[in-house]
């Protein structure tokens, strides 16, 4: 009991990093599933216009009317440097002339040279009202065409053109499941970083040889000292994995049920891999500054190469014939086939299979830092 | 007086270095034990040997009557250790760390409250409970070192060089307290290389070489293994050849040097030799300065058995 309650008392020191880790993991993730879900309504844009009507046929009033519809008429004097400094300070978007001839143009069927235009090059208003004025123009020498005069076809045209589309917003909300989905993939991150971050420095500090030498001096049994030391790390790794799994039940809003256990039976087993590797590197390690660098280089290369960070179907060939050696990989090809991620599908048989080869890796290393450990010791 | 620690023809090599070589020892209940030598003499390998945290060759090791292993912890609940190194935890209190360590030892926790105050009083850390090892200073910190290994109140003792780098202040204090602890009833095991803190303490002590043992017994009868018994040095002093000749048939006198106006004479045995060469000086009218007369110190007999001197194979 003793070498339990130490193990949380050098802890609560180093608690830190492990609480960083979780706050930025769950503030990045709760970010990511909260956007685009705010309810939004949609605006016609509205343009500034001036348009001077040098025609003065019935035409040409309905032609403006329609332009004017719907944007903001403004008024300027009929001036080359007044109309371009308006431009300029974006008083208005754009400048439009109704040239003379306009309806007999339209009478004859003719479309070029109706307007005269002045505006900002490269700004989306002006093909706005490029489209809109094309628009008009082709609908009225439409009707014209067929039969109508042009103060008809005008005012048909309008009317036709009053018909505007219905705009409904689609909410981009992600499904609990989606959630839950983002959630267990990027988990093997930082569950690695948070184990390794804690239980490395304590580990590293309860196995320094003058201390771990007075405690072989005690009347304290070697097998107990081992059972508290194996106890109290697995007290902190399901504590912190099951703080986990709560934040990814309160952030999806879901629970865990169905195919869902499989991917925390899956988190469970890389909780127990990255203790495994905690153990083998404070076995091997007895500087924190050297442990920190490791987190660093096995967490995100590990990460980046299994496909954590990169949906593993971008992979190259290359990358993942090396990923297939690292445990994260199998996490992440688990992970996929429960959520449907990455053109996977679900299929339970792949899942256990993906199981069995994390739980290899998992052996394979708690034998390597028991063997270490021992050699260590002598 | 029952036999606490019983080493036979101990032997210890790393590959071809022998590190301890027929090593035998017999510390007696209620001793304060020194074990003194040089660095690299073979000290603290015969502890950790003692302690079961090191294998070793050849030899038989029997604490309070009973052969020491690595799973011997009905030996080990009776024996303190206070390693040379400050063996604590950074990250624990003064109290926190002291607590940890008795409760190695003692698992009830209100008898182990009592051993733990009792532990801070002694080691004069009162004041400090709350502080962190880091907070400390180098004499505090050996004194928090000790209280770790002493708390759980065990009959055997071992203290391996506890005063390295400790000011002189903090150094006369730890002392002081492993005499207490002997009083109180503890058999005391003191390693080191500073032979005045040997004199001051120890009861017994054996001088080791080597990996050997060179000698044996309490300091008096270290001293008497020496030839020079006494040296008197006279400063200032502005004898003559012929005094020196003089001083030279004087009783016990084994040898006279006068260099720079300083006399030395070594004597072996006789009482009241300052009383005759200073007799001698007068008589010649002589004059001359200070006087100091020294007996042997541990260091004479280290010499006198190695050739070479304690000090010098310091650092």
């Amino acid at each position: 009991m003793q070498v339990f309650k130490l193990f949380f008392m050098i802890l609560r020191r180093r608690l830190v990093p492990v609480i960083l880790y979780m706050g930025i993991f769950i503030l990045i993730l709760t970010s990511i599933t909260s956007s685009g879900s705010q309810n939004e309504s949609f605006k016609p844009s509205e343009l500034r216009l001036v348009i001077y009507d040098e025609d003065g046929t019935e035409a040409s009033r309905l032609a403006k009317d329609y332009l004017a519809k719907g944007n903001e008429l403004v008024d300027i004097k009929d001036d080359d440097d007044e109309i371009l400094d308006a431009l300029y300070y974006t008083t208005i978007h754009y400048a439009v002339t109704i040239n003379k001839g306009f309806e007999q143009k339209l009478e004859k069927g003719e479309t070029d040279g109706l307007f005269t235009v002045r505006y900002v090059h490269d700004n989306y208003s002006n093909v706005l009202a490029d489209n809109k004025m094309n628009e008009y123009v082709k609908t009225v020498s439409a009707y014209a065409a067929s039969g109508m005069d042009v103060e008809s076809a005008s005012k048909k045209a309008a009317k036709t053109l009053k018909k505007q589309a219905e705009v409904t917003y689609q909410q981009n909300t992600k499904s609990s499941d989606e959630i839950m989905g983002m959630f267990f993939q990027y988990l093997p991150y930082v569950l690695f970083s948070a184990i390794i971050s804690a239980l490395g420095p304590v580990l590293i500090t309860l196995d320094r040889k003058i201390v771990r030498d007075r405690t072989h001096c005690s009347a304290l049994k070697l097998s107990r000292e081992t059972f508290g030391k194996i106890g109290a790390a697995s007290v902190f790794v399901m504590i912190l994995w099951g703080v986990f799994l709560v934040a990814g039940a309160v952030i999806s809003k879901g629970s865990y049920s169905g195919k869902t256990l499989y991917a925390v039976a899956n988190s469970f087993i890389y909780a127990l891999i990255s203790t495994g590797i905690a153990i083998l590197v404070a076995s091997v390690v007895n500087n924190e500054n050297v442990l920190n660098v490791i987190i660093q280089i096995f967490g995100l290369g590990s990460s980046f190469l299994c496909g954590v960070f990169v949906p593993q179907e971008l992979l190259g060939k290359g990358v993942v014939t090396v990923s297939k050696a690292l445990p994260a990989y199998w996490y992440v090809k688990a992970n996929n086939s429960v959520f449907g991620l990455s053109e996977q599908t679900f299929d339970s048989g792949k899942v256990l299979l993906c199981f069995a080869a994390e739980l290899g890796f998992a052996a394979l290393i708690f034998a390597l830092a028991f063997v270490l450990a021992k050699r260590k010791k002598s | 007086m029952g036999v606490v620690v019983k080493i036979s023809g101990l032997v210890k090599s790393y590959k071809e270095l022998t590190a301890v070589n027929e090593l035998d020892l017999e510390i007696n209940e209620g001793e304060v034990f020194g074990l003194l030598g040089p660095n690299g003499s073979g000290k603290s390998t015969t502890i950790n040997c003692l302690l079961s945290l090191l294998d070793f060759d050849k030899g038989e090791i029997e604490i309070f009557g009973k052969k020491m292993s690595p799973t011997a912890y009905d030996i080990k609940k009776d024996i303190g250790i206070i390693m040379q190194d400050v063996a604590v935890f950074d990250e624990l209190t003064v109290y926190e760390n002291i607590d940890y360590f008795c409760g190695l030892y003692v698992t009830d926790k209100a008898q182990r409250k009592k051993l733990v105050d009792e532990a801070v009083k002694f080691s004069g850390l009162e004041d400090f409970v709350k502080f962190r090892p880091k907070k400390l200073s180098g004499g505090l910190l050996r004194r928090l070192n000790i209280a770790c290994g002493i708390a759980h109140k065990p009959k055997l003792i071992i203290l391996d060089e506890p005063t390295v780098a400790v000011d002189p202040q903090s150094r006369n204090k730890i002392l002081e307290g492993i005499t207490e602890l002997n009083k109180q009833g503890a058999t005391v095991i003191y390693t080191s290389h500073y032979m005045e803190e040997v004199e001051q303490i120890c009861s017994r002590i054996a001088i080791i070489d080597k990996g050997k043992k060179i000698a044996e017994g309490t300091k008096e009868q270290l001293k008497k293994m020496v030839k020079n018994t006494e040296t008197i040095s006279i400063l200032a002093c502005e004898a003559k050849q012929e005094h020196l000749e003089q001083i030279r048939q004087l009783p016990h006198v084994l040898e006279a040097e006068l260099e720079d106006k300083k006399l030395v004479i070594h004597y072996s045995g006789g009482k009241h030799n300052l009383i005759r060469v200073l007799d001698v000086l007068q008589k010649a009218d002589v004059d001359f300065g200070r006087v100091y007369s020294e007996l042997p110190t541990l260091n004479d007999v280290f010499l006198e058995l190695t050739g070479t001197a304690l000090r010098d194979q310091e650092g």
